[in-house]
């Protein structure tokens, strides 16, 4: 049919505005493919894992060697005995763990599974310490060569110990070696792994071995939290592209109905000549076509090279194996949307068009230019440049709400990045810089006399609820208290009754009584919870010292830790383990490393999609303002008077877009938050840093800048001469 | 001072085809006087005015306008030209549909801080009552008033009407022509009017005839007639 023949020229006439749809719909459907892939891989790999590892039901210590193969036969359960020990490379510690076979099966990441004399580490340790596959390094005396990147189950999330909140791979990796290498070590510890009907098992073993420790996985962080995480994660990641993939969409539908109302003159001189409706809208369909395939493509080849990079990220970050395959699918679905979505925007423009005769199409316009209520507006006292500003907007209310909604986009997902960094940031200031007012905490293997020392004591003792089976940590700590500041709201409070972090009250909802499980002796004891601080993380309980001592039968006076300003000379038995505050904080700085990149990626994004609408609505504007500009340039006017005269209206709906995106950004985040992270012990507030929120503002001013100067050549080829002739037509 | 034009030609290019739309014209004028460019459709009339009102460039051949050589122009300095020196009427009057009557004289009174006073500006074109309406609300003969009152607003030395009555009736015709008239007697503005009517043109002081992108006549017109007694 002569009439596609047209299609080629009236896309290469406006290339720009047809190139800038492609890529939205290149950029949405990619970045839902990629992050719906990563989600379905992580699934698949999640469920995967514990079937392939054989993760244990709990680890457990006893007094007395076990007999194995009796307890397996006896109870049908499985048993391992596993050893690990701690040895020092660089500055650093490896946990060395024995390679096993039948329970907690470590997984290779990368490379092969170890043979004597090899070692393969987890990855993130390997990385921070710049260690690759095939590298050589000693530990304490024996020489081993990396065959690979290994998760281990039972350290997924490779904490050092039980109670720290962040891993940092800097200071911290674990590594396995075979059973034979790891014998060459003094100073070995072991566990036994069970796998099985435990509860009655565990009552046998006690009375016959005496259990020293018993953990069950439920309250193995290590396990528990990165579980969780890689849980939440495809939630998470799902809906953030989602909400873009449906704000670009909305989009996409509103600007290709007005670049097919563009062509009305086109569309009238088709019907004049005797095309019919149906013929003309099925012409028209083949612009969504083209727009869908060919961003659908594009879409393909920004996924196939970001999904293994971006994969990695997330394998690194969590510490398990998970396939990089695309799931075409996803992009079929996006490719079906794009279709069916401009397909439709496409009819109903030209659905509207023809609506109307061939010569009404052919004057170029629908309606006779409307006088609405609002041009009555006396506008006398005004100067010249701002009434014609207003007159501009009245005229062009639709354009308006479609840059709003633009802007409004492209900032939501920029916001959604500064609004990461900034909640991250304020949990930082609020739970570490502003809660915690030492410089190192020590944790005694036993407890002393507070008076003993010249330092503030505090006792800490570790319950479960029973209801969730959380872990809580209750500290006993002086009524006044130097060394953390709990606050309510801008009041600071003293502790003279219970209080729960915030962290914790939004995890229990509740607080009033918990039951609580004594984790070294079973006991269980109820607490009234009084208040709630203002402290995000952690399953956090404080209360008297005194009073604490009294609930667990302990000597009044005791304490089994001391907060300090300065490093402190206590022998060395005594302590359990202790923490620097300054290490601390550079471990969150290392673990949040990742985000820095992210914001930048999602920076440069929104950008690209500002500029994207920008431009195209910029460009619409001058296109139906075609007469207009060039009766100006015919009177003198310079293309930059134009240009502020018919663009500079474009700020306030862009600021109005930016500003109606920040609550809508918190009120989702808060929404997606509040449903899957709150079994993480944070609880994150959403904040969006004033800083933040003016550089984002800055980055959209910009993308105005940029449409202006582009503007101003667009304005300058509009032929002063052409355009007289055409109207006189 | 006087309008000169050069050795002008206006080549127009469609793929290999050369079109000549000006063929290496000559003519002069002087200032204040109304000059009538007659010929069929399609013999260059509009191309003419357009190159001197500074809207197009001639591909070769000077014109020269109080002083200024507009061959010699750039880009820039063309549009200062037309800004301070130049006023245009259009057949369509070419008003901009969103702004009032007023504003649309606005629009142009913005750009010289000698502009004349709007309100008179309307007044002196009898619209100074409807000032407040939109194009869409006002005839075409009150149309293309506010479109004189646009291009007299800035006290241009030069006013360029293309066809500024083919778009009205008889009668509107003639109270447009009086205005024009009555700029000229006032303002001392030259005014080269483009027009198919013979008739007309024997208001004007100069007649050039034009066919096929050439002169064929330059007339000094002595029994110059005032626009009310022009009949067609
Ligand atoms: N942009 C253009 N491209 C090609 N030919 C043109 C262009 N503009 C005008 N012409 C041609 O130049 C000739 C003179 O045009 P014009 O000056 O508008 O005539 P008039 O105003 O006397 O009717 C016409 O034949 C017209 O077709
Ligand atoms: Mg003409």
């Amino acid at each position: 049919m002569i009439l596609n023949k047209r299609i080629k020229r009236v896309i290469t006439l406006n290339k720009a505005q047809y190139i800038g749809l492609i890529f939205l719909v290149a950029l949405s459907i990619s970045l839902y493919t990629i992050f719906s892939s990563l989600a379905f891989n992580f699934n698949k790999a999640t469920s995967d894992y514990s079937r392939t590892t054989n993760i244990e039901d709990a680890k457990f210590l006893t007094l007395k060697d076990l007999d194995i193969n009796y307890i397996e036969n006896t109870f049908n359960v499985e048993i391992e005995k596993r050893h690990e020990v701690d040895v020092s490379y660089k500055s650093s510690t490896i946990r060395l763990i024995e390679l096993t076979n039948k329970i907690n099966i470590p997984l290779m990441i990368e490379g092969n599974l170890i043979k004597e004399g090899e070692i393969a580490l987890n990855p993130a340790y390997a990385k921070a310490n710049n260690i690759k596959i095939g590298d050589f390094i000693e530990l304490e005396g024996f020489k081993y060569k990396v065959s690979g990147f290994v998760s281990i189950p039972d350290y997924i999330y490779p904490t050092k110990s039980l109670s720290d909140l962040m891993a940092d791979p800097t200071k911290f990796g674990v590594a396995i070696i075979t059973s034979k290498d790891i014998l060459k070590y003094n100073n070995l510890t072991y566990f036994y792994s069970i796998k099985g009907d435990v509860e009655k098992v565990k009552k046998y073993i006690d009375e016959n071995y005496k259990i020293l420790m018993w953990q069950d996985i439920q309250d193995n962080l290590r396990y528990v939290l990165a579980k969780k995480k890689i849980e939440q994660l495809p939630q998470l990641s799902v809906k953030i592209p989602l909400l873009f993939f449906t704000l670009t969409f909305i989009l996409l539908f509103i600007l290709l109905r007005r670049i097919i109302k563009l062509e009305i003159k086109e569309i009238g001189t088709l019907y004049a000549l005797g095309y019919t409706k149906l013929e003309i809208q099925k012409h028209y369909l083949f612009y969504p076509l083209i727009i869908s395939i060919i961003g659908s493509i594009l879409a393909t080849l920004f996924t196939i090279t970001l999904q293994k990079p971006l994969t990695n990220y997330y394998v690194f970050y969590f510490n398990i194996p998970v396939q990089s395959d695309v799931k075409y699918k996803f992009i079929l679905y996006g490719l079906l949307e794009s279709i069916i979505i401009l397909s439709l925007a496409s009819y109903t423009a030209s659905q509207t068009l023809l609506k109307h005769s061939p010569t009404t199409l052919l004057r170029g316009k629908i309606s006779k230019d409307r006088l609405t209520f609002l041009s009555g507006l006396n506008l006398e006292k005004l100067k010249f440049n701002q009434k014609f500003k207003i007159r501009e907007s009245i005229r062009g209310i639709s354009k308006i709400l479609t840059l709003i909604f633009g802007i409004f986009t492209a900032s939501t997902l920029l916001l959604v990045g500064f609004a990461a960094k900034g909640s991250i940031d304020a949990l930082i200031n609020k739970t570490i810089k502003n809660t915690l007012n030492y410089k190192y905490v020590y944790y005694l293997n036993q407890n002393i006399n507070k008076n003993s020392i010249n330092q503030e004591g505090f006792k800490i003792a570790y319950f479960k609820d029973k209801n969730s089976n959380e872990n809580i940590i209750v500290y006993g700590l002086e009524e006044n208290t130097k060394s953390l500041k709990l606050k309510k709201g801008k009041e600071e409070v003293k502790v003279d009754k219970i209080y729960i972090t915030n962290s914790l009250y939004e995890k229990l909802n509740k607080k009033n009584n918990i039951e609580l499980i004594n984790l070294f002796n079973n006991q269980e004891l109820e607490l009234k919870i009084d208040d709630v601080v203002d402290v995000y993380t952690g399953n956090v309980i404080y209360m008297p010292l005194e009073d604490l001592n009294k609930i667990i039968n302990e000597e009044r006076n005791s304490i089994n830790g001391i907060f300090s300003q300065q490093p402190l000379n206590i022998d060395s038995k005594l302590i359990l383990k202790y923490e620097s505050i300054d290490e601390t904080l550079k471990s969150f700085d290392i673990a949040l490393e990742p985000v820095k990149y992210m914001l930048v990626a999602m920076g440069i994004l929104s950008f690209i999609i500002a500029l994207i609408v920008v431009y195209i609505v910029t460009s619409l504007i001058i296109e139906e303002n075609k007469y207009t500009i060039s009766m100006l340039k015919v009177l003198g006017y310079y293309e930059n008077e134009i240009n502020s005269l018919m663009l500079s209206f474009m700020l306030l709906p862009s600021v109005l877009g930016y500003v109606l995106s920040i609550p809508f950004v918190k009120g989702f985040l808060n929404s997606i938050l509040k449903t899957s992270l709150k079994d993480i012990n944070l609880a994150i507030p959403i904040e969006i840093n004033p800083i933040y929120s003016l550089f984002g503002f800055a980055i959209i001013y910009t993308v105005l800048l940029v449409s202006k100067y582009i503007s101003r050549k667009r304005i300058f080829k509009i032929s002063m001469v052409d355009i007289l002739k055409l109207q006189n037509e | 001072m006087s309008i000169q034009f050069i050795g002008v030609t206006k080549e127009y290019k469609n793929g290999s085809n050369i079109f000549l739309a000006l063929n290496n014209i000559s003519f002069e004028a002087k200032e204040g006087e109304i000059v009538a460019i007659v010929g069929p459709s399609g013999s260059g009339k509009s191309t003419l005015l357009n190159l001197l009102g500074g809207l197009d460039r001639a591909t070769s051949g000077e014109i020269i306008f109080d002083g200024l050589n507009l061959s010699a122009l750039s880009d820039k300095e063309l549009t200062k030209y037309r800004r301070d020196k130049v006023g245009f009427v259009f057949q369509f009057y070419n008003l901009i549909p969103n702004l009032t009557a007023y504003e649309n004289v606005e629009v142009a009174a913005e750009l010289n801080k000698n502009s004349l006073k709007i309100d008179e500006v309307l007044e002196a074109v009898g619209l100074l009552d409807k000032k407040d309406k939109f194009p869409q609300e006002l005839s075409g003969g009150e149309q293309q008033r506010v479109s004189i009152a646009r291009a007299i607003v800035k006290s241009p030395k030069l006013l360029l009407c293309d066809e500024p009555t083919g778009a009205l009736d008889y009668k509107t015709s003639k109270e447009v022509l009086e205005l024009i008239d009555k700029i000229n007697q006032i303002y001392k503005t030259t005014i080269f009017i483009v027009t198919h009517n013979t008739s007309i043109a024997s208001m004007c002081h100069r007649i050039i005839r034009l066919r096929s992108g050439q002169i064929i006549e330059i007339k000094e017109n002595i029994n110059r007639i005032s626009p009310k007694e022009v009949e067609w």
